[in-house]
């Protein structure tokens, strides 16, 4: 066990003990276990699953962000979490259209691609996350 | 004064209450909303102080020159960033920050500078738009939902780009912070270029550190979210100064209607006694003429 603490600008999102956690990292899936080597790193929009002993999983989605796993303390630095069911499907349908259309039909800079190409990945995430736990309880 | 009949004065007492009723209401709202941004504003501290920490030990890690995001160029083309609300009825509340961003554009030009103007809040578009300023880009209507990171993302992700594309060599950012309930203050604050505070005690405790895939790249998605929530906070700050300078204003509107209905009816019992009067003398000076 050890101390997980997910922290956005809105606030602190979770703080609590827990047995693993598993983070979308640019490098794959990350699960981080008690006394993982220290590391710091970047997190991509995806899941974050925290297990808890004994406990069925709690789940968020996450943007973009850092994870640092300090000894005995793990720190999710984001800049949006959302409770699975709070994601706002309209929202992210408006910057996934967006984002497609500046990528196929307009002259980009290498900077401006990278940003739609990050804006798009994160709605198709976001959407991707919401549509599965619809299936799930269907 | 052309005179007044009781009728007209009472109407102009009923029409100043009505008022008085809205500035009421709208006292009460911004109350409320202003707890709501106060409360936003304190969740803010535990993200930008634990982001802060990381971009401080990161950047003594780096080399300055070849990071992007981190170089120090010679000041020619600066970005503004114009924070005002969407909203008026506040006050001097717009009116602080486009004179104070107008000072600074005449200030940069003399010093032979580039201004481009970015700009928050339908107050800011309205009075910039079609002047003859140079625009990069402007967002309306931001306040409705709840200020989020969605948006500001975007922004930031803009500004970024520019930084790093050699659009601009300077970000500033302009917006009213809430010192007291009872007044706020509009402040300028440096965006770009960064310059975090070296604290040598801790460059050892990086070392153990596993940093993937690099300093760099971890390093440059920290700083872009750090302008992201840079921007973020300027919006919670002036939108909390906002609610308490509108609540303000329709304090004072709701005393001052409250003195006009007093003056005002002053003015009516003195022109119900004067008809009385009148009326009265009519009675005798009719008796009379009848004895």
């Amino acid at each position: 066990m050890y101390k997980l603490e997910i922290v956005t600008p809105e606030g602190i999102v979770y703080s609590d003990e827990v047995y693993q956690t598993v983070v979308n990292t640019a490098d794959g899936e990350m699960g981080i276990l008690e006394n993982h080597m220290l590391v710091l790193t970047n997190v991509i929009p995806g899941k974050i699953t925290i297990e808890k002993e004994g406990q069925e999983p709690i789940e968020y989605a996450s943007t973009y962000g850092v994870i640092d796993v300090v000894g005995d303390k793990v720190i999710i630095l984001a800049e949006e979490i959302y409770e699975i069911d709070k994601i706002d499907g309209e929202k992210e349908t408006k910057l996934l259209e967006e984002a497609e259309m500046k990528l196929e039909t307009e002259e980009l800079s290498e900077e401006e691609r990278e940003r739609y190409e990050k804006q798009k990945f994160r709605a198709e995430t976001l959407l991707r996350i919401l549509e599965e736990a619809k299936h799930k309880v269907g | 004064m052309a005179k007044l009949s009781t009728r007209d004065i009472k109407r102009k007492i009923q029409g100043i209450k009505n008022t008085q009723r809205i500035t009421k209401a709208m006292k009460a709202v911004s109350a409320a909303k202003l707890r709501k941004a106060q409360i936003q504003l304190q969740a803010t501290r535990p993200y930008s102080e634990k982001l802060y920490e990381l971009i401080n030990d990161l950047a003594m890690h780096v080399d300055r020159e070849a990071h992007p995001l981190l170089q120090i160029r010679e000041e020619k083309n600066i970005d503004y960033v114009v924070v005002t609300a969407d909203r008026g009825l506040a006050g001097a509340f717009n009116s602080n920050v486009i004179k104070r961003t107008l000072k600074d554009i005449q200030q940069f030009k003399e010093e032979g500078k580039n201004v481009n103007l970015i700009l928050f809040g339908r107050k800011a578009v309205q009075f910039f738009k079609n002047k003859g300023f140079n625009v990069v880009s402007e967002y309306e209507d931001i306040y409705r939902d709840n200020v989020n990171l969605t948006f500001t993302s975007q922004v930031g992700a803009i500004i970024a780009e520019r930084y790093i594309e050699k659009k601009t060599d300077a970000v500033y950012i302009v917006n009213n912070e809430l010192i007291t309930t009872a007044n706020y203050e509009t402040k300028v604050r440096k965006l770009f270029p960064i310059e975090p505070e070296i604290d040598l005690e801790k460059i050892d405790k990086m070392v153990q550190y596993n940093i993937e895939p690099t300093k760099e790249q971890v390093l440059e998605n920290l700083l872009k979210q750090y302008i992201n929530f840079q921007l973020y906070r300027a919006m919670v700050e002036s939108s909390t100064a906002e609610h308490a300078a509108r609540m303000l204003a329709m304090d004072n509107a709701t005393r001052n209607a409250g003195e006009a209905i007093k003056r005002w009816t002053v003015i009516f019992n003195k022109a119900r006694q004067e008809s009385i009067t009148t009326e009265l003398i009519d009675i005798i000076n009719a008796a009379q003429a009848i004895q």
